[in-house]
């Protein structure tokens, strides 16, 4: 197991936000020192996988936002009343957390998206997006690797 | 008193922790007497119409693409149906493998739905605190529960995984067979998931019988009236989930039809549709619409199989069937509950059983042949209950016409009696509380309806209640 996990989610037939799977994709394919998950959804069960991780980057489309941003996760439950079987981010952390007792450190990669309608392929905005993702976080992660080889 | 100014609709928008996203109206007249309930669903796929045109060969990959949840399930009914089409009895090792795909997909369904969707009602209580009982809310006192829900599910995902390469719509059962024999090399690992699962089951029946203890008086009143129940049972009356003929039985434990070829179920059932909701409303065609409603799912097959042949969950079955006492058959779709977990410790059983087989790991799996059929139905068990899929074809296997029978609308009146006998016992039309409309969706959920999710952009799910008078103006309105 790697100390870090990337879980790129979303729907890759609805256009746009299918963008954090192809980031997620495309990042794992190039840094085989993480380990890669690919999903449609973040589901309770995704909480084994984050366990005793160092770090988990997840990577999601969203809307209403213009450019590309990275923030921090803190684990908190989620909204009053989550759909339960899809959780945030925030939440999947939480459950991960109180069932493991380890943290993880945690951040939120969000690819502007712009277009939903049925069908694979991303707008030129969010493909340029996922670039951008995939550069920023592949540099996260060698920065990371770096620091960790010099602290070891 | 003017009923035309005073009747009032209550909207509870969207309807939380089910598959999906739907609404539930309450209709009151004058004397804030509900007149009626709907469920109403506002989400239209159009498979059936987009399908058209594509080839055979595709449905079951397209087809797994209708839910996250369930997929495997129109995997499995898609291939079914495919196999009718090119006229072939598929590889030993096919079923079998078809088959072990079918009970990872009613355990991890299941698990979710009682786990995490159902549990936070039962153990924390209707007139909990709203922002506690969730997932989190059960997580504080019952950790080692959660724990154990999250690893169920897991253990059928993982079965789903390693036979069909991923967790959710995977294209690995086609017209004929499946893509790729069972890895060998991974029969011990899951064979090591066996125990812990038997057991997390049993704690999961021993907390249902407290849960029934707990809520004694509220069951009552959680989808209890007289229908018929339909699904499918083996040729000796076995519970059945992958094949079989169906059994139609009536509120009085009555089999009134009996080994009905699948192939044959236009004759028996027809659908309805209302303007106000994109669900179906099929219904038993002898007793009209809507006399013959019927119910699927668990509570169903558990009223209709003659026996259960796996030890633990036949003994289950039949506590089970001493609820119907003298009514000949469970009538309360508060036992759907009930139902669900001992069909997971029978898919638990039964996976050990198949996973043993030699059969399992043969390299033959998969007929092939041309198109020699002009139309196929395939049909399965799915988590919710019968699920039918109905191609018919050109010569070259082009889609002409696709009827999909989904298990979920084939509970909608039940659905719907549902939230109307709960919203006449628990609102009095002036008072609104969480309790009471956690209550209507509780009775909802006790079927695990799955609306289909096609987008993940959830997280937000708020309840948005209106209490809205009949020309449409908006009196009251309360969200959280």
């Amino acid at each position: 197991m790697n100390d870090t996990l990337i879980i790129g989610f979303g729907n890759t037939l609805r256009g746009d936000d299918g963008a954090g799977v192809i980031a997620a994709g495309r990042i794992g394919k190039a840094n085989p020192a993480v380990d890669c998950l690919l999903l449609q959804e973040l589901y309770p069960e995704t909480a084994d996988a984050i366990a005793g991780r160092r770090r988990v980057v997840f990577i999601d489309a969203a809307v209403g936002i213009d450019a590309f941003s990275i923030e921090p996760v803190a684990a908190v439950p989620g909204p009053a009343r989550p759909s339960s079987h899809s959780l945030t981010p925030a939440g999947l952390l939480r459950l991960s957390e109180d069932l493991s007792g380890q943290s993880t450190e945690a951040i939120l990669a969000r690819i502007p998206a712009f277009r939903f309608d049925f069908g694979e392929g991303l707008s030129s905005g969010a493909g340029a997006a996922v670039d951008e993702c995939v550069a920023r976080i592949g540099s996260l992660i060698a920065s990371s690797s770096g620091r960790d080889r010099r602290d070891g | 008193m003017d009923k035309k100014t005073t009747s009032q609709v209550i909207t509870i928008e969207p309807v939380t922790r089910i598959e999906g996203h739907a609404k539930i109206t309450i209709h009151l007249d004058g004397k804030k007497n509900v007149t009626d309930a709907r469920f109403h669903v506002n989400e239209f796929r159009g498979f059936e119409k987009f399908c058209e045109g594509r080839l055979m060969w595709e449905m079951p990959g397209l087809t797994s693409r209708i839910c996250g949840i369930c997929p495997a399930s129109h995997l499995i009914t898609s291939a079914k149906a495919g196999d009718e089409i090119l006229t072939v009895s598929i590889p030993e090792t096919a079923e079998k493998l078809r088959r072990l795909m079918t009970l990872a997909q009613w355990t991890q369904s299941h698990a979710l739905s009682f786990f995490h969707l159902s549990s936070p009602d039962f153990l924390l209580g209707f007139d909990a605190d709203p922002a506690q009982r969730n997932i989190f809310g059960v997580l504080t006192d019952h950790k080692e529960f959660v724990r154990r829900g999250i690893r169920l599910r897991k253990f059928g995902q993982e079965v789903i995984e390693i036979l069909g390469g991923r967790k959710i719509h995977t294209p690995w059962a086609v017209a004929g067979g499946v893509r790729e024999p069972f890895d060998d090399s991974r029969k011990t690992y899951l064979l090591d998931w066996i125990p812990e699962a038997k057991q997390t089951v049993s704690l999961a029946l021993s907390t249902m019988k407290q849960i029934h203890t707990k809520f004694a008086k509220d069951i009552p009143n959680f989808g209890n009236f007289r229908s018929l129940f339909l699904g499918l049972v083996g040729k000796d009356g076995a519970l059945e989930y992958y094949d079989g003929l169906l059994r139609l039985m009536d509120s009085s434990g009555n089999v009134i039809a009996d080994k009905i070829p699948p192939r044959e179920y236009r004759a028996s059932f027809g659908e309805k549709t209302e303007p106000w909701s994109y669900l179906k409303f099929p219904y038993y065609r002898p007793l009209g619409y809507p006399k013959g409603m019927y119910r699927v799912g668990p509570l169903a097959r558990l009223n209709i199989c003659d026996y259960i042949d796996t030890p633990r969950a036949e003994e289950e079955r039949k506590l089970f069937k001493a609820l119907a006492g003298k009514a000949g058959a469970v009538n309360n779709s508060f036992y759907y509950h009930y139902a669900r977990l001992i069909e997971i410790l029978f898919a638990v059983e039964k996976m050990e059983m198949l996973l043993h087989d030699p059969a399992i790991t043969g390299t033959n799996v998969r007929a092939k042949a041309m198109i020699n059929r002009d139309s196929g139905v395939g049909v399965c068990e799915a988590p919710r209950g019968t699920l039918f899929h109905d191609y018919t074809v050109d010569q070259n296997g082009l889609l002409t016409k696709v009827n999909m029978l989904i298990a979920t609308a084939q509970n909608n009146l039940a659905m719907n009696r549902t939230v109307q006998q709960i919203a006449t016992q628990y609102l009095d039309g002036e008072k609104l509380t969480e309790g009471i409309l956690n209550r209507v969706e509780a009775g909802i959920r006790c079927y695990d309806p799955c609306l289909s999710c096609s987008t993940h952009a959830a997280g937000m799910m708020p309840l948005d209640v209106r209490l809205v008078a009949e020309d449409g103006t908006v009196i009251d309105r309360l969200t959280r």
